[in-house]
C-alpha cells in the first residue's frame, strides 16, 4: 500500500501523540475522506498495538494471557485430588521461597507494598468500589474473574480496587495530595481516602476516581513527588528519580518553621528515633560525613515531599527553634512549603464542596458582584427563573481538597465556522479552574473562568479571574463579560467545608466578616 | 450457562480480539496515556455489558461499538481538548476494521516474535526502551544522544519494517 509521504508523517505524528492541532484536523479529514489513508492508519495502529502487547514488561501478563487462551485440558475426574495436592505443594513452595522485597529490589527503590501469593488470594478485589461509593460489588461471585483480569490488564494496574499499602506510601500520598504540589488538571476528580476498618489492623488507602485506575492514580501522585511507581504481580515499587538540576543563579534561601509534630510525623514514618544527632552538618564533605544508618530529617523531608534530596542546595536546621533553612531552587521551595504546611496541619486539612450555577442572561441586565447567604441566594435564583430570555445552565458540583486545584466544566457540542471558513464540530461552554483553601472558618476561592472555544473559531473566548472569601453556605455571584453578541453569563459558587465524614464542618458559623470580592479582568 | 463458563467464554473472546481492539483505540486516540486509560475503561465496560452480547454477531464489531461509545464519552468529557479522531474519521477507521479482520492472532504474534529476533541490536534496544520500559521519545533521545524527531522517525520505520516482515512470513505460511 503506497501512501503519500505527507500522510505517513501525519499518521506517525498521531501515533506518537506529537501531532499539533492542525495536523490532527488534517489527518481527521484525510481519514474520513480517503479509505487508503484510513487503511494506512489502521495498519500502523495494529503494529503499535502488537508491539505494546508483545513487548509488555510483565512476564506474568504473558503467562496469564497464555494460560487464559490455552484450551482447557481434559483431566480424569478421579485425579482431581492429585492435581489439587500438587497445586497446593507448588503454592507452598512458592510462598516459602518468596524472596523478601529488600532482597529483590534494585538500588534506589523502595518497596511500598508487597503481598505473597497467599495474601493475593486472600485479599483479592473483595471490595470493589465504584466512584465514591463503597457499596458491595453488584456482580457477586465475579471476584475470581475480576482478580484475574486485574492481574492481566496493564501488568497489574487495577480498577476500583482497594490497595493495601504501607504507612510510608499513605503518608506520601496524603502529604502530596494535600500539599497540591503540582496542579495537574488530571487530578480534578481524585479522591484519596484512608480508612481503618475495625476488623483490620492496618489502615487502607482507597483511591476512588471514576475515570482513572488506582494504578494510574498512584502514578500521578508519585509523579508529583518526582517518583515513579512500578508494579508486578506481588508488589508495588516506588522508584525515586534523580532530580533535575536547576538553572544557575536561581537558588533561593528560605526559612521554614517545623514544630515537634513535624519531627514526630517523620519518626512515625520511618519508625526510627529522630533527634538532633541525626542532623548532618551540611558543611561537611561526603568524606567527612559520619556514616549512619538513620536517615536525617532532611532526607526524611525529602522522602515525604517526594524529593530524594534537596538538589544543588544545602540546609541548616536549628532543633531548638524548630527552624529549617533551605537553599534550593524556587520549585523545590514551593514543594517543601506545601508539604510542610500540610504536615503542620496534621496532614488532613479537610475538603470543600463547591456548587456552581451559570445563568445565561441578555446583555445589559445590571448585576453586581456580591456575596449572598442561603436565603438571599434562593431569592436571587428564583427571580431569574421567572424572567423571560434567561437560561439556567447545568449546575456542576465538585468536592475539592484543601488548597487543591479543581477544574469544573459545563459544555455543549456546537457546529462553528472558523475564520478560514471551515465548518468544525467543537464544544462551547465554561471551564472554571479553582483553588479552594480553608482559612480558619472561612474558605478562600481563587480561580479563572474560561468561556468559549478555541481561538481559531469565530465565537469569542474570554478568561476572567475571580477571588472570593466565603463563610459556610455563602454564595459568591459574579458577572462574566459577554461571550457572544447580546448575551452574558452570571456565575455563582456556593461553598461548604466538609469533614472526612461528609458532614459540614461548621454548623453555626461565627460572624467572621466576608472579605470583598474581586472579579473581572 | 454457568458463571464459570461465561468467564471462560468472555476471556476467550476478549483475548482473541485484544490486539484488534487495542489497535482500534490506538488509531483513534493519539495520546498513549489516555489510550491506556480508555482501553481499560473499554475492557471493564465489555465485561460489565457482556450479558447483552448476542453470540450470533461478531464479537469484534460489538466490542468496537462499545469502544466507540467510550471514545465519544471521553470526547464529550474533555471538551476543547482534541484528543480523538473526529466522528466521521472514527467511523471510517471502524469500517476498515470491520472489513479487514486481523489474521489469526497467534500466528501473527509468532511472526512478530520471529521478525523481532531478526532485528539488529540497536533497533531491538530502541523497541525495548519504547515498549518495555515505556520511555517517551524525549527520554530515549536523552539516553541515546539523538533528537526526539530522529527517534520518532526510526520507530516509525521500524513499525513499517516489522509489518512487511510479518506479512512476508504469513504469506509464506499460507503458501
Amino acid at each position: 500500500m503506497k501512501q503519500e509521504p505527507v500522510e505517513n508523517d501525519l499518521i506517525d505524528a498521531w501515533l506518537s501523540g506529537q501531532s499539533p492541532a492542525a495536523a490532527r484536523r488534517a489527518l481527521g479529514r484525510a481519514v474520513a475522506g480517503d479509505s487508503q489513508t484510513a487503511a494506512a492508519l489502521v495498519e500502523q495502529a495494529r503494529m503499535e498495538a502488537a508491539l505494546r502487547i508483545h513487548l509488555a514488561p510483565s512476564a506474568l501478563a504473558a503467562a496469564t494471557r497464555a494460560a487464559m487462551t490455552a484450551p482447557a485440558r481434559v483431566r480424569p475426574a478421579r485425579l482431581w485430588w492429585l492435581a489439587a495436592a500438587g497445586a497446593a505443594g507448588v503454592a507452598a513452595a512458592v510462598f516459602f521461597a518468596w524472596p523478601s522485597a529488600k532482597e529483590t529490589a534494585p538500588p534506589d527503590t523502595t518497596v511500598i507494598a508487597k503481598t505473597t501469593p497467599r495474601e493475593m488470594r486472600r485479599l483479592g478485589p473483595r471490595e470493589v468500589r465504584s466512584g465514591q461509593q463503597t457499596a458491595a460489588d453488584p456482580k457477586a461471585g465475579n471476584h475470581s474473574l475480576e482478580s484475574r483480569l486485574n492481574q492481566f490488564w496493564l501488568n497489574g494496574e487495577t480498577r476500583h480496587q482497594t490497595l493495601k499499602l504501607g504507612a510510608a506510601v499513605q503518608r506520601l500520598c496524603s502529604s502530596i495530595e494535600d500539599a497540591n504540589v503540582l496542579k495537574r488538571p488530571e487530578l480534578k476528580s481524585l479522591n484519596i481516602e484512608i480508612q481503618k476498618p475495625e476488623d483490620m489492623e492496618e489502615p487502607q488507602v482507597i483511591f476512588s476516581d471514576t475515570g482513572r485506575t488506582a494504578g494510574r492514580t498512584l502514578r500521578l501522585i508519585a509523579a508529583q513527588a518526582g517518583a515513579k511507581i512500578s508494579y508486578d504481580d506481588s508488589k508495588i515499587v516506588l522508584v525515586l528519580r534523580k532530580p533535575v538540576p536547576p538553572e544557575k543563579g536561581i537558588i533561593d534561601t528560605a526559612p521554614y518553621r517545623v514544630g515537634p509534630a513535624f519531627l514526630a510525623d517523620l519518626t512515625e514514618l520511618t519508625q526510627q528515633p529522630v533527634d538532633s544527632s541525626d542532623m548532618v552538618d551540611p558543611f561537611l564533605s561526603d568524606a567527612e560525613t559520619p556514616t549512619k544508618d538513620k536517615p536525617s530529617a532532611v532526607e526524611m523531608l525529602a522522602k515525604v515531599s517526594g524529593l530524594r534530596q534537596v538538589p544543588w542546595g544545602d540546609w541548616t536546621y536549628d532543633p531548638l527553634k524548630g527552624k529549617l533553612t533551605i537553599h534550593a531552587a524556587p520549585a523545590v521551595h514551593k514543594r517543601i512549603a506545601n508539604v510542610l504546611e500540610a504536615l503542620n496541619d496534621g496532614g488532613n486539612p479537610g475538603q470543600i464542596s463547591m456548587e456552581w450555577k451559570f445563568i445565561d442572561i441578555p446583555a445589559g441586565l445590571k448585576v453586581e458582584d456580591q456575596i449572598l447567604d442561603n436565603t438571599e441566594f434562593q431569592a436571587f435564583t428564583r427571580g431569574f427563573s421567572q424572567m423571560a430570555g434567561v437560561d439556567l445552565m447545568t449546575m456542576p458540583s465538585i468536592i475539592s481538597g484543601n488548597r487543591s486545584w479543581t477544574n469544573t466544566e459545563s459544555t455543549k457540542e456546537i457546529n462553528v465556522v472558523t475564520e478560514n471558513g471551515e465548518a468544525v464540530t467543537d464544544f462551547t461552554g465554561i471551564r472554571i479552574g479553582t483553588t479552594a483553601a480553608l482559612r480558619g472558618e472561612v474558605m478562600v476561592l481563587d480561580g479563572t473562568t474560561d468561556i468559549g472555544i478555541p481561538k481559531d473559531a469565530v465565537v469569542q473566548h474570554t478568561m476572567v479571574d475571580f477571588s472570593a472569601t466565603l463563610q459556610d453556605n455563602q454564595t459568591a455571584v459574579f458577572l462574566l463579560p459577554p461571550h457572544k453578541p447580546g448575551r452574558q453569563i452570571i456565575g455563582t459558587v456556593t461553598a461548604r467545608p466538609i469533614t472526612a465524614a461528609g458532614v459540614p464542618a461548621l454548623d453555626d458559623p461565627s460572624g467572621v466578616p466576608s472579605l470583598p470580592l474581586r472579579s473581572g479582568k | 450457562m454457568s458463571q464459570r463458563t461465561v468467564h471462560t467464554l468472555f476471556l476467550r473472546l476478549y483475548l482473541s480480539h485484544e490486539q484488534d481492539l487495542r489497535a482500534f483505540v490506538t488509531a483513534v486516540v493519539p495520546d498513549a496515556a489516555i489510550r491506556e486509560d480508555l482501553y481499560q475503561e473499554v475492557a471493564v465496560a465489555l465485561w460489565r455489558s457482556f450479558h447483552t452480547y448476542d453470540a450470533a454477531r461478531p464479537f469484534g464489531s460489538w466490542a468496537r461499538g462499545v469502544a466507540m461509545n467510550k471514545v465519544r464519552q471521553y470526547r464529550r468529557r474533555l471538551f476543547r481538548a482534541p484528543v480523538t479522531l473526529p466522528e466521521e474519521a472514527m467511523n471510517a477507521v471502524a469500517a476498515i476494521f470491520d472489513r479487514e479482520s486481523s489474521p489469526e492472532e497467534s500466528s501473527r504474534a509468532q511472526a512478530l516474535a520471529a521478525c523481532l529476533s531478526e532485528l539488529p541490536e540497536k533497533s531491538s534496544q530502541l523497541l525495548t526502551l519504547r515498549y518495555q520500559e515505556s520511555l517517551s521519545a524525549q527520554q530515549i533521545a536523552a539516553r541515546t544522544g539523538k533528537s526526539p524527531d530522529a527517534i520518532y522517525q526510526t520507530l516509525s520505520r521500524l513499525r513499517r519494517v516489522l509489518e512487511l516482515c510479518i506479512r512476508r512470513r504469513l504469506t509464506k505460511e499460507t503458501l
